[in-house]
């Protein structure tokens, strides 16, 4: 029943986990420079991650997507896999959208934005006008994707694919409290998208399923960052020592890392659980997936908070790297979904939620 | 969820749900009595509530057939649980003894005691309720100092209980005392199934407050019991309890999270349909409860599996119960906000507003009972996270 992972799923999170655990000791401290990124993407296309016209791969699994995320917030690399992950995974499910990767090569970039809460692009008459936010690795991308709004709509209902390199792009830097992993307002003046989807193959509207996935992929990554810093503080309690003893002997201080704990493991239980909704019924899945972000966003700017907390002085210098953790789990509970972006979807879920499961 | 479950799985909790909608008992609405009742009715109704579902077919679910059971799995136990929660159905009197001496007597007791006692709690024969906790032993039970010393082939038990439920209706006492001095506390104590009616037992009522007197001190004056009284090996009833335990934080009262839903849902409605729309604010705080009771949900079905998959669930079970104690603590603030004078000073005939203040004071005790927060967060630090005690 349920839980139960395939061999393939533990195969993935081995695998993964190991690359990426290689990738951030290769890459070390240059960690934005063009070879790192180039090498993360290598390394991910190698191992089979983006290949969004693999219609039988792994990576049509929610299921594995999730777990790729999750190891890849627990290396936390300046690298967009999460959006780039958002985007083939939803366009592996609509076919016409793979010829617009078609010329897209190793290493090059396909990112994305969910445009949370801000008013998408309007894709009119076969162009587009507007603005992109909060897109990642925008100064270095070959394709995004963004859901867009046809004509006067309110909501956007369809995505839309673009090449970075088409006329009428400008970019303009974002200040990030993740200052190592850049991110963009991409203006968009009467571009013509490569190509635009309202349905994927099931006939599950585009853009919904685009959201829902960039939601369940930040949670995991969330999960996967935070499992890393709570490591990381539990091994700093055991082997720093005050006042004769180790930190951890201090009821005080375990009763924190333990409700921390509890943080932790209903969140990533909550996004294995959201993934298999997002795979079976997406449809049905926006309870899940909606309050799995909305809870990993609020308990993980928490526990970042109590982790940083835990280790005193030290994990507030750029030089120790709990920063990097906190700061990428701040980054990720701050968009794709946050409680204040989610209060109307999941309110408007309180009537279904007992007939839902 | 339907593409969790087999088909089998779908018609029996389909099956449950129709039974439920023709069967949940006269004057019970919304999780509560829509009329007054003593003590004593209560007490009654709720045995006659279990005994309904128990000649339905829905007791025991998932112990043998050959012990009173239905033979079927952890799943079914669990959709039990959370369709009479959906629908917040009577919770029983007997929850000690399905949920907890059930499960002891499964892992521990002899083959007699298994034929002869299970049947007879499935049945509600037999209303169990637990002897554990001391004046002197909560959080550290294992420092518990009732006695049984053992006498030309009898067990002669002296000592006290206390926070015992339901006690004044109990037909038995699943009890914990010590049979031996050891160097460690948790050896030497010894499991036994003690009649409440044995000479030698008596017992008072405590007053909660709640207002209800569910609780007990139970003291035991030269109570006599056989050798067969004594489930498990002589000795090592804290291993047996423990393991028990475990289990049961994981997997007792499935019914929670959809019962607790079910008490959010009512609550604002009740506040919509009385005042109007819900301010950003208040809709803020009823969304984020229902996240919360959703990724409780994802919790409750991880462990499931990982019960049906045939894994034994260690101290990782204080999760569970860090999480629903706290979460239904949240869903009744936000109850009490959303209804205001209403949950706090109700009508004496509003029947529905009337449901929430119980259920408020209950929630406080629900972070001491089982074990306090404070101690789930030690099993948590040291046996889980490795840290130093």
């Amino acid at each position: 029943m349920l839980y139960e992972r395939t061999e393939d799923e533990r195969l993935v999170e081995a695998t993964v986990h190991r690359a990426l655990q290689d990738l951030a000791g290769s890459v070390g401290a240059d960690r934005t420079a063009e070879s790192a990124a180039h090498q993360v993407g290598e390394r991910l296309v190698g191992l089979g991650l983006f290949h969004a016209d693999d219609s039988e791969g792994l990576m049509r699994s929610m299921r594995v997507v999730q777990i790729v995320a999750r190891e890849s917030g627990r290396a936390c690399l300046a690298f967009p896999i999460l959006e780039g992950l958002a985007a083939e995974t939803v366009m592996g499910r609509a076919p016409r959208l793979r010829p617009s990767l078609s010329d897209c090569g190793v290493g090059e970039l396909t990112i994305s934005t969910v445009m949370e809460g801000q008013a998408a692009p309007i894709y009119v008459a076969g162009r587009l006008q507007g603005i992109a936010r909060v897109v990642p690795f925008a100064d270095r991308a070959r394709r995004l994707i963004v859901p867009v709004r046809q004509g006067d709509g309110r909501d956007s209902s369809s995505i839309a694919v673009i090449d970075m390199r088409a006329a009428g792009i400008h970019i303009h830097p974002r200040v990030s409290v993740e200052s190592d992993y850049p991110v963009f307002d991409v203006a968009l003046n009467d571009v013509r998208p490569l190509s635009s989807i309202n349905t994927i193959e099931d006939g599950t509207p585009a853009a919904m399923l685009f959201r829902l996935t960039s939601s369940l992929l930040a949670t995991a990554e969330i999960a996967g960052a935070s499992a890393t810093a709570l490591e990381m503080t539990r091994q700093y309690m055991l082997t720093r020592t005050q006042f004769g003893r180790p930190l951890g002997a201090n009821q005080a201080l375990k009763h924190v890392l333990a409700n921390n704990y509890v943080r932790l493991e209903t969140m990533t239980a909550a996004a294995e659980y959201a993934a298999m909704f997002l795979e079976a019924d997406p449809r049905g899945a926006p309870l899940a997936v909606l309050s799995a972000k909305h809870y990993a966003s609020r308990v993980g700017k928490l526990l970042a908070e109590d982790m940083l907390q835990l280790h005193g002085a030290i994990g507030y210098t750029q030089e120790y790297a709990l920063q990097r953790f906190m700061r990428r789990i701040l980054r990720l509970c701050a968009t794709h979904g946050t409680p204040s972006t989610l209060t109307d979807q999941l309110f408007g879920q309180l009537e279904a939620a007992s007939e839902l499961h | 969820m339907d593409f969790l479950l087999t088909p089998e799985q779908r018609a029996f909790r389909q099956r449950l749900r129709d039974w439920l909608a023709a069967n949940l008992p006269e004057n019970w609405r919304d999780g509560h009595y829509v009329r007054e009742l003593d003590e004593t009715e209560h007490a009654r109704y709720q045995r006659a509530w279990e005994k309904k579902l128990h000649a339905a077919g829905y007791a025991g679910l998932h112990w043998p057939a050959q012990y009173g059971g239905k033979g079927l799995s952890i799943v079914e136990h669990f959709l039990f649980g959370e369709e009479t929660g959906r629908v917040a159905a009577p919770e029983g009197i007997n929850t000690i003894g399905r949920e907890l001496v059930g499960g002891v007597l499964l892992y521990a007791g002899s083959e007699s005691q298994k034929r002869t006692l299970l049947p007879r709690i499935a049945a509600c024969d037999d209303v169990w309720c637990q002897g554990f906790s001391e004046p002197n032993s909560g959080s550290d039970l294992a420092s518990l100092r009732t006695r049984g010393v053992e006498h030309q082939g009898k067990w002669r038990i002296n000592g006290q209980k206390i926070w015992t439920s339901y006690a004044q209706h109990a037909d038995m006492c699943l009890l914990l005392a010590r049979t031996s001095d050891e160097e460690r506390q948790q050896r030497g104590l010894t499991l036994f199934a003690m009649p409440m009616k044995a000479p030698g037992v008596t017992r008072r009522s405590i007053a909660q407050l709640n207002g209800q007197a569910d609780l007990n001190e139970v003291f035991l004056d030269g109570v006599e019991l056989g050798e067969e009284a004594a489930i498990g090996p002589v000795g090592e009833g804290w291993s047996v309890a423990g393991a028990v335990l475990n289990i049961e934080r994981a997997t007792t009262r499935f019914y929670r999270q959809a019962r607790y839903l079910n008490e959010l849902r009512h609550a604002t409605n009740l506040a919509i349909g009385r005042g109007g729309a819900l301010d950003a604010s208040m809709r803020q705080r009823v969304a984020t409860s229902l996240a919360e009771l959703t990724v409780f949900r994802a919790l409750n079905v991880k462990f499931v599996s990982r019960i049906a998959n045939g894994e034994r669930i260690g101290p990782e079970s204080s999760v569970l119960k860090q999480i629903w104690s706290h979460f239904h603590q949240n869903v009744t603030d936000v109850c009490a906000e959303l209804l205001g004078d209403d949950h706090w000073l109700p009508r004496a005939d509003d029947v529905e507003a009337s449901r929430f203040l119980p259920v408020y004071l209950h929630t406080r005790a629900e972070t001491i009972f089982a074990g306090t927060s404070e101690v789930q967060n030690n099993i948590i630090a040291e046996r889980l996270l490795g840290m130093p005690r």
